[in-house]
């Protein structure tokens, strides 16, 4: 009898093993470290808008360049680093907590990820072509966009990069979370994070081609003598918003949904509780998905719409606030007489919980039409978004680092270390976006270089708080970097209260996670 | 990806051994439907609405992204049903590889059966395990892990050998 054998532990290595990998734990893993990097580069725009404000005046650059900055600034984090971070951890975590071998198209996946650094090459090569990187805010208004140089084409072109990047990790999402979960793992038994990311994929898969049609139609407006959004030529900026918002709202929540997920596994665990209303919190995560559809318009409330128009947008934002009033009382009456321990990532967990929900109430004051008329375009804005995003979704990855890092490298994580950055993050995060709501508040506007003498003192407590954040994180890389290199060995359950599939699996996993189904009781 | 087989001879009626492998499907071609159905007609809401404003660019790339999703949902669908089941049972050994709505046999003897598990160069797919003889081989477990692979090669070896 014949055989051949062959070396299973064996993988490919070197750089064709990150080129041509199909492994869901390589690509994570790249998603991860592309994620970092771009929080670095889109932080360092940061440092530099903030140096600017330090003082009023100009000191340090020039106005058109401070633009190009907080364009880059908002895009590159949006789409190069909260997007790919969470897909990062949805391609480590989902086949692992559903009992797969893998994603469901691994190849598919391998060009999702692969899509990404040409597009952000494309993006940041804008800075350097003649007239530079678009000026006009992330947002990329009409006609201000249409006017602006060679630069908005490439940012249009990464956009359509990272759009089908996005799109095609959705499907693989959807698919491998419908079609691959072990016998015996119901929908409603999934993991929270697995649910959020399903509900977060669809979102994608539903409002990725809206964009891509929206910048699209800017790009023939520039270059093909189509007036979609030029008033001069009959076509409607007003309509631009409608759809840019149409994409933008629910892209908000596929920044902070997934952030739910990794919540909704550090608290039980750390609480030593299984999630308190469990049906609940899924219910209350596809409210919020569909409403999302619904409420576009609170962005543009100053346009002149009809008052019908803005009493339907308020009423819905403000309806928002009760699916996501459901899962911080959830996850308040987890912890409620559980037994609590205060690591890393559940420091990273309850401060998201304090810190997202001042930002939820924020919004609350700006779902209001006649404050709006106050708020918009004022620093309470750039506030209010920052507790979302940043001790919303950033936080809640820092935390999902610290919670899964032991299972993905099979060595403990520095404890002190991890508290010393929760601590100086959180700290200086305050320092940072706390004074915004009363620059904004007293008037200050927002993507301004220069503003007026009132607003200096604040400016400058801000931009300290700024650069203490910024300088906080590279400790967070330096955990990282001294985790993946050694440390103690982790066992399987990293954490006693942990439940769970991955659980199951050594630390770190096997190439494949999981060889033979397993059956979920 | 899941394997059953019958190992043992508990049961005189049941073939000596058998398994049966497929990959591990959770979701049903009529879930497929729903699903695609109620994505196409979010698509045709929010494309035709955005229309009727102008804005008819959007139509394209809903139409394009539903096609994409329509595919891998319909391939979904089509491959829920595929299995392979090998047979081994007095001096007979029989495969039947159902992919799709394709049904293809092949029966062997099992005294002349080979079992053969190829190492290739292809990074993505490492190894082949082949059943065959007399110069004809047929490729069964390509759904399977390389470590499935190779455990149930080591296993069709000890029934072939007994």
């Amino acid at each position: 009898m014949a055989s051949a054998t062959a070396n299973h532990e064996e993988h490919p290595a070197g750089l064709k093993r990150w080129l041509f990998t199909t492994n869901h734990k390589d690509i994570g893993t790249m998603y991860l470290v592309l994620s970092l990097l771009m929080f670095f580069v889109a932080g360092s725009f940061a440092m530099v808008i903030r140096a600017e404000l330090y003082s009023p005046g100009m000191q340090i650059v020039q106005p058109y360049f401070f633009n190009e900055l907080t364009t880059m600034h908002g895009l590159v984090m949006i789409f190069g680093a909260i997007m790919p971070g969470f897909v990062g951890f949805a391609n480590w975590q989902i086949p692992m907590m559903i009992g797969a071998p893998d994603m469901a198209l691994p190849r598919l996946n391998n060009w999702s990820f692969w899509i990404l650094p040409f597009a952000f090459t494309l993006m940041l090569t804008s800075f350097f072509v003649p007239g530079g990187a678009p000026g006009t805010g992330w947002t990329m208004y009409a006609p201000l966009s249409i006017q602006a140089g060679i630069g908005m084409d490439f940012v249009i072109f990464s956009i359509h990069l990272l759009g089908i990047s996005s799109v095609l990790g959705a499907i693989n999402i959807i698919v491998t979370i419908l079609n691959m979960r072990a016998p015996g793992m119901t929908l409603m038994k999934m993991p929270m994070f697995v649910w959020t990311w399903l509900i977060t994929a669809f979102l994608l898969v539903a409002v990725m081609p809206v964009l891509a049609g929206t910048v699209t139609m800017t790009l023939a407006d520039r270059h093909f003598g189509t007036h979609f959004f030029d008033a001069g030529g009959g076509g409607d900026p007003v309509l631009y918003q409608h759809l840019f918002w149409f994409f933008g709202h629910p892209e908000v929540y596929i920044m902070i949904l997934p952030a739910f997920g990794i919540i909704s596994q550090i608290i039980p665990t750390f609480s030593r509780k299984p999630l308190f209303g469990y049906e609940s919190m899924v219910y209350a995560t596809a409210s919020i998905a569909f409403m999302s559809f619904i409420v576009w318009g609170h962005h543009m409330f100053t346009v002149g719409m009809p008052a019908a128009g803005e009493m339907f947008f308020m009423y819905t934002t403000m309806l928002i606030a009760v699916p996501t009033g459901v899962k911080i009382f959830n996850w308040v009456a987890t912890m409620w007489r559980g037994s609590l321990t205060f690591e890393t990532p559940m420091l990273f967990a309850v401060g998201f919980l304090v810190l997202f929900t001042i930002g939820g109430f924020s919004g609350l004051m700006l779902a209001i039409v006649p404050a709006d008329f106050q708020y918009h375009n004022t620093y309470f804005v750039v506030a209010h978004f920052h507790y979302v995003l940043f001790s919303g979704a950033a936080m809640a990855m820092m935390g999902g680092c610290y919670y899964w890092l032991p299972k993905w490298t099979g060595h403990m994580y520095n404890e002190t270390l991890g508290k010393w950055h929760f601590w100086l993050t959180t700290i200086f995060f305050n320092i940072t976006f706390f004074p915004m709501h009363f620059l904004g508040l007293a008037g200050m506007p927002r993507r301004v270089p220069d503003y007026a003498l009132q607003f200096t003192d604040l400016n400058r407590v801000a931009s300290i708080g700024a650069f203490g954040l910024g300088l906080s994180q590279l400790l967070w890389v330096y955990v990282i970097y001294q985790t993946v290199k050694g440390g103690r060995k982790a066992t399987s359950k990293v954490w006693d209260g942990a439940e769970g599939l991955e659980w199951t699996l050594t630390s770190p996993p096997p190439y494949h996670s999981f060889v033979t189904a397993p059956t979920v009781k | 990806m899941t394997t059953r087989d019958n190992p043992g001879r508990m049961n005189e009626s049941k073939p000596e051994f058998w398994v049966v492998i497929h990959p591990n499907r959770s979701f049903s071609g009529r879930n497929v439907a729903c699903v695609l159905c109620a994505y196409v007609l979010i698509c045709v809401c929010i494309s035709t609405g955005f229309a009727l404003d102008g804005a008819w660019l959007v139509a394209p790339f809903m139409g394009l992204e539903a096609m994409i999703i329509g595919a891998v949902l319909l391939y979904v669908a089509y491959h829920a049903r595929d299995r392979e089941i090998v047979v081994i049972d007095g001096d007979r050994m029989e495969i039947v590889q159902i992919t799709g709505r394709a049904e293809h046999r092949v029966a062997l003897q099992r005294y002349w059966a080979r079992v053969r598990l190829e190492a290739q160069a292809d990074d993505w797919y490492p190894t082949r395990l082949l059943v065959g003889s007399h110069g004809r081989w047929v490729e069964i477990g390509a759904a399977l892990t390389d470590d499935g692979r190779t455990s149930l090669s080591k296993r069709l070896h000890s029934v072939l050998r007994a």
